[in-house]
């Protein structure tokens, strides 16, 4: 299997956690390779923008979901299996969560702006986690499961950020998973060590992600003026 | 809102379960006490169906299946935009270039749950465009002539002379 990713790409923390739990829990775990590509390269030939990071799970064959990707990697060497709550978790952060924090990471770490509105419309999931993770360390069960590797992955960057002021357990978890190998190490391949500033090429190169409101909001938003 | 329910209607009557009343939470449709988010549901109720063969044989399957349940929800879903709908049925058009199903060779529930979002959006096309998505339409064909998936919804006639052979 191969990791195919551009340099910085905040999301591929989440590939790269499962890749080292898996080994951690094996003690054999799969043989992941990291291939990295322009940012905003076309890799999944059928997909009409760029999605990266992606998973070759065999020649040809392409897991554009991370969410997924993370979930094949812990499940296939048994650290995981099916569940409810991970499925509600996993489709909250794909569905939710990282949608309103995407737009967040780009004004702040990309654009080095504040933009209120993104700001206030990713509180309410922030204020929900928070009190999700209150006195635990992991959200479903009590062993770790792609749920909060995925969680995870989408608010550590979050921490360069004054956003998770006024969210203390949420802070404080992230901290206690940062301490585990796997996440140290994942977190250190990605950010070569120089910290979020790493993570900005990669945002300002990514494709608009379509927010749960995108509907609703069509009149208002610059994206309506279609020219097909 | 609606929408959302007749589906799970029409997926319960598929599976051989039945459906508790489905609400929403802004956009999220929730199963009370149950279950919350689209894709969610829909596992839990296969889950209880003991259709487990609709999650796919093995978990590299079961991984492509859950990769086209979350395209389904944050892309197909979130089209906002005439050139959004173009570049999603281009792309599915494309991936089922070579393909019976989404994943394997089995009807699994990526075929089940794009089948049923593309309803709206196949049924407002004209055969001009359908001929255009040729291989979408060859699969959404394929797929409607199962009744059960189908269950209420009417069959969209696509132009024949492309895709019999």
């Amino acid at each position: 299997m191969k990791v195919i990713t551009d340099r910085g790409n905040f999301q591929t923390v989440k590939i790269l956690i499962a890749a080292k739990a898996q080994t951690a829990g094996s003690g054999s775990g799969t043989d992941l390779k990291v291939t990295e590509v322009k940012h905003g390269e076309k890799v999944v030939p059928y997909l009409t923008e760029s999605k990266l990071p992606v998973l070759e799970v065999k020649p040809e064959k392409f897991l554009f979901s991370v969410n997924s990707a993370v979930r094949l990697l812990l499940t296939s060497t048994g650290i995981e299996s099916d569940s409810k709550q991970i499925d509600e978790w996993l489709e909250w952060e794909s569905s939710q969560l990282l949608p309103y924090v995407f737009p967040v990471l780009v004004n702040h770490i990309g654009h080095n702006k504040t933009d209120k509105q993104s700001d206030s419309l990713l509180q309410p999931l922030l204020t929900y986690l928070n009190t999700s993770v209150k006195n635990k360390t992991y959200l479903v069960g009590d062993s770790l499961t792609s749920a909060d590797v995925c969680v995870f992955g989408t608010v550590y960057p979050l921490t360069s950020t004054p956003i998770l002021k006024g969210f203390p357990e949420l802070t404080s978890w992230i901290e206690k998973l940062s301490l585990i190998d796997a996440f140290k190490e994942a977190i250190s391949i990605v950010t070569q060590n120089k910290g979020p500033v790493v993570f900005k090429e990669s945002l300002l190169s990514q494709p608009a992600m379509p927010s749960p409101d995108s509907l609703t909001s069509k009149s208002t938003s610059k994206s309506s003026s279609v020219s097909s | 809102m609606a929408a959302v329910q007749k589906e799970f209607h029409n997926i319960s009557s598929f599976l051989g379960v039945s459906c508790g009343k489905i609400t929403q939470d802004g956009s999220v449709p929730v199963l009370k006490g149950k279950a919350k988010g689209y894709t969610t549901i829909l596992k839990h109720l296969t889950r209880q169906s003991k259709n487990t063969s609709l999650f796919g044989k093995n978990s590299e399957d079961q991984a492509a299946i859950d990769q086209w349940l979350e395209y389904r929800v944050v892309s197909l879903d979130r089209c906002s935009t005439e050139k959004d709908v173009h570049n999603r049925l281009n792309e599915l058009n494309s991936y089922l270039k070579d393909k019976v199903y989404f994943v394997g060779n089995d009807l699994s529930l990526a075929d089940i749950s794009i089948f049923q979002a593309l309803y709206n959006i196949l049924s407002g096309m004209t055969f001009y465009e359908r001929e255009k998505v040729l291989h979408l339409s060859r699969w959404y064909n394929h797929l409607q002539h199962c009744e059960e998936l189908r269950q209420n919804l009417s069959v969209l006639i696509f132009s024949k002379t492309l895709l019999y052979y």
